[in-house]
């Protein structure tokens, strides 16, 4: 067993042409207005960083330059990305602004993640497998997420989120707000968790069994701002979603 | 050089139930092996004395420019419309108008042209004559075959060259057609529109160099030693450069379709390059 | 800078190493320069276990108090001035150290009840986004609308560098009911908040405390180049519903 463990690390470290590793497995990773990403947990001790189909695009008569920009960074990876990594924590700044490329990004567990992008170009973010601690600030960029285990703060103005949670740490704090799109959320049927819901334009929908609490003899049977414990209660979970609708499921 | 091989080109004169036209094209084909071998030769030139600009106003000519001792500016080069067919129909002119000499090149009988759609197929050039009331589009024909690189139009091959003394400003407005320079030392604006422009300044650059492209590349090499103020312009595309640059922070700017780099090499303070590219990328090369 | 002032500087580390070496070259020299810094030394050991909330009054007596122990036991010429001299001296580094911990983030005491923006305070320090927003909740969750947490809230509303927990404090304030203090201080906020999610949600929670006083807010929101298009709409949207 420990044999076969051993050949298979050695494919996964194999370097894949146009693959960018950072010799890091705990402390902060950022990324700053790197339009398309796909996030994804994994075992390893390093970040890998691969743009699409492994091989960054660069057209031939670029051979030999460097692709630049007004911000001033410079492609250090080769992949079209600046990655600086001071002490614990990488800056990663995508050097072209309209590039569409989408970057997988493989995290080990003790990295947190904290991602920007406030233009146009940005793209939905795919996440999954995810153990990280994992911050968003997006105007444009939709939201994926599955099979996610660790805290969350998701706020985008444009974009819509949708999570899919096989698990729900009690540790974790999860905040998932959008401004003008849906926020759309999956629980396992025994999580415990206590739900905050709030919309000013949308409506919500759930068919959770929650417990909104009483005031009196007085159910609430009606408000833009719901608080209801699921299961009794835990890990606090809010979803905002001012001009659109919430859905809450149970898987 | 602008005339194809026999094996490279196939021509195919379009099936047409109509007699007439039948007859025309049939003329065509006996006519096109005598013109397949013609082109036009093109030689003018005019004094440069009293001259402080060149002005080149022009389309669907493909310009080369050269610096020369001589005191006079020299164009010369060859033509080829549909083959040898058209060749007449391109006009140009080059007159002096107080003290700027103006180049003016046209085709006004583009549409009159005959058309030819040419596509790769197994490898191979073709051009097929398109009858002018037939849409193209529509033939089903293209369609089966899956063609992919598809242009239509008269098949039109202008090569110049301008020599052209150092001391004239230097100013290229050009629609069709893509620029090269080869250490032109001129104070310049180059404007090209479709075309790509690429300048080669090996070891001196004018004072005042500025370059533009609307829906593609621009190209410059300069020397890496040169001193150098740099606005480096695009909407669409991307820059690439080996050089080291010194970005003014405060001038440069990236919002979504417009992104300005302005900075400075080995110092600033020599000469003015001013690269902008619309729809294309920006190359620029330090050797 | 006289005496007073370096020896104070030199207890706080804030005098220049070569004015710092220039003093302890005296000190060796001249024991009753000494004898001051031992003195003040020990004012500012006594005054760390101070609470913060204590008023001044007590502080004061008590500093009184130890002063005049002090005095019984002193060793240095204790004439009049000096006496005098040194309790101006104690006294001036007291308020210079509770400006000091006044602009500090305060460690949790146990002696500071009901202090709430010291509890608050306590995980802002928190490397990790979602700690502080948990650190929030439970801060909000117990308690009804305290002014002392509304202050804490706008506090982290100005200052946390992340705009999710920036956010979450907004969601917070709005339910710490629409008193004034809210009102203004989100108002504040508004004019100088960045980022579009944040301002979006001031202007919908001012809208739903219907705070008139945020109209021209709101407006030079609207009339300012900068500010992202969808912003404007919000505020524009806001203005028409106060």
């Amino acid at each position: 067993m420990k044999i076969y463990t051993l050949i298979l690390a050695t494919f996964i470290t194999v370097p894949l042409m146009g693959q960018f590793k950072i010799n890091q497995s705990s402390g902060k990773i950022s990324f700053y207005e790197v339009n398309a990403v796909s996030f994804e947990g994994h075992s390893g001790s390093e970040i890998l960083i691969s743009p699409e189909d492994d091989d960054f695009e660069k057209p031939e008569r670029a051979e030999g330059l460097k692709l630049i920009s007004p911000a001033g960074i410079v492609d250090n990876s080769g992949i079209g990305l600046s990655v600086v990594t001071e002490g614990s924590e990488t800056a990663v700044h995508q050097i072209s602004s309209r590039s569409d490329t989408r970057y997988t990004v493989k995290v080990p567990a003790g990295v947190s993640i904290y991602y920007e992008c406030t233009t146009h170009a940005g793209r939905t973010v795919m996440v999954q497998d995810l153990a990280s601690e994992l911050e968003i600030s997006a105007n444009f960029n939709s939201v994926e997420l599955e099979r996610v285990s660790g805290p969350l703060a998701i706020s985008t103005v444009h974009g819509s989120i949708e999570a899919d949670f096989t698990e729900i740490s009690q540790d974790n704090s999860i905040s998932l707000h959008s401004v003008h799109n849906h926020v759309d959320v999956s629980v396992p049927s025994d999580a415990k968790a206590s739900f905050r819901l709030n919309t000013s334009w949308g409506e919500m929908f759930t068919d959770l069994d929650l417990d909104y609490g009483q005031r009196d003899d007085l159910r609430q049977i009606s408000s833009k701002k719901i608080a209801g414990k699921f299961n009794g209660g835990g890990v606090d979970f809010s979803l905002t979603s001012t001009h659109d609708d919430i859905y809450l499921r149970k898987k | 050089m602008i005339f194809h091989s026999p094996q490279r080109t196939m021509i195919f004169i379009s099936a047409k139930n109509n007699l007439m036209k039948t007859t025309i094209y049939a003329m065509i084909a006996l006519l096109l092996p005598l013109l397949l071998s013609a082109q036009r030769d093109i030689a003018t030139s005019q004094s440069s004395a009293g001259i402080k600009m060149l002005s080149v106003n022009s389309t669907w000519t493909n310009i080369k420019i050269v610096n020369w001792a001589g005191n006079e500016v020299k164009v010369e080069g060859q033509v080829s419309i549909n083959n040898g067919l058209n060749d007449d129909a391109y006009e140009y002119t080059l007159e002096k108008r107080g003290d700027v000499l103006l180049f003016e090149s046209e085709i006004p009988d583009l549409d009159d042209l005959p058309r030819f759609v040419t596509y790769e197929q197994d490898g191979q050039k073709i051009q097929r004559l398109v009858d002018k009331d037939q849409g193209w589009s529509s033939n089903d024909l293209w369609r089966e075959n899956g063609i992919a690189q598809i242009s239509i139009g008269p098949i039109i091959e202008v090569e110049l060259t301008f020599y052209i003394p150092q001391d004239l400003s230097l100013q290229v407005h050009q629609v069709h057609g893509d620029v090269q320079m080869d250490n032109v030392l001129n104070e310049m604006d180059i404007n090209t529109k479709h075309g790509h422009v690429e300048a080669i300044f090996s070891n001196d650059i004018p004072e005042h160099c500025k370059i533009s492209s609307t829906h593609n590349f621009v190209d410059v090499s300069v020397s890496n030693k040169e001193k150098l103020d740099l606005i480096l312009r695009t909407n669409h595309g991307d820059i690439y450069s080996d050089l080291n640059l010194n970005y003014n922070r405060a001038r440069c700017s990236d919002e979504m379709y417009n992104s300005k780099i302005v900075a400075s090499v080995n110092q600033g303070g020599g000469a003015e390059l001013a690269l902008t590219s619309t729809h294309g990328n920006i190359y620029l090369r330090g050797k | 800078m006289n005496d007073d002032d370096i020896l104070i500087k030199y207890l706080l580390g804030e005098l220049a190493e070569q004015d710092a070496a220039d003093l302890e070259a005296r000190l060796r020299k001249d024991p009753v320069l000494q004898n001051e810094l031992d003195l003040l030394r020990a004012v500012w050991d006594k005054s760390q276990s101070i609470p913060l909330a204590q008023p001044d009054v007590k502080a004061t007596q008590r500093f009184e108090q130890w002063l005049a122990d002090q005095e019984a036991t002193t060793v240095a010429p204790a004439t009049k001035a000096l006496r005098m001299w040194r309790y101006a001296a104690a006294a001036s580094v007291i308020m210079l150290l509770g400006a000091f911990w006044i602009l500090q983030k305060p460690a949790i005491s146990e002696e500071s009840n009901g202090s709430t923006q010291t509890d608050l305070l306590h995980w802002a320090a928190e490397e990790s986004s979602t700690e502080r927003i948990k650190g929030i909740h439970a801060t909000v969750r117990e308690k009804e609308a305290d002014p002392e947490i509304v202050e804490a809230l706008l506090k982290v509303l100005r200052d946390d560098k992340s705009a999710n927990v920036r956010l979450t404090a907004v969601e917070a304030l709005q339910t710490m009911g629409s008193g004034d203090n809210v009102k203004q201080g989100l108002l504040k906020a508004l004019a100088t908040e960045k980022t579009p999610v944040v301002q979006i949600a001031i202007i919908n929670v001012l809208v739903g405390a219907d705070a008139k006083i945020a109209k021209e807010g709101f407006q030079n929101l609207i009339n300012k180049e900068e500010i992202d298009s969808t912003v404007k709409d919000e505020a524009q949207l806001g203005l028409m519903r106060l």
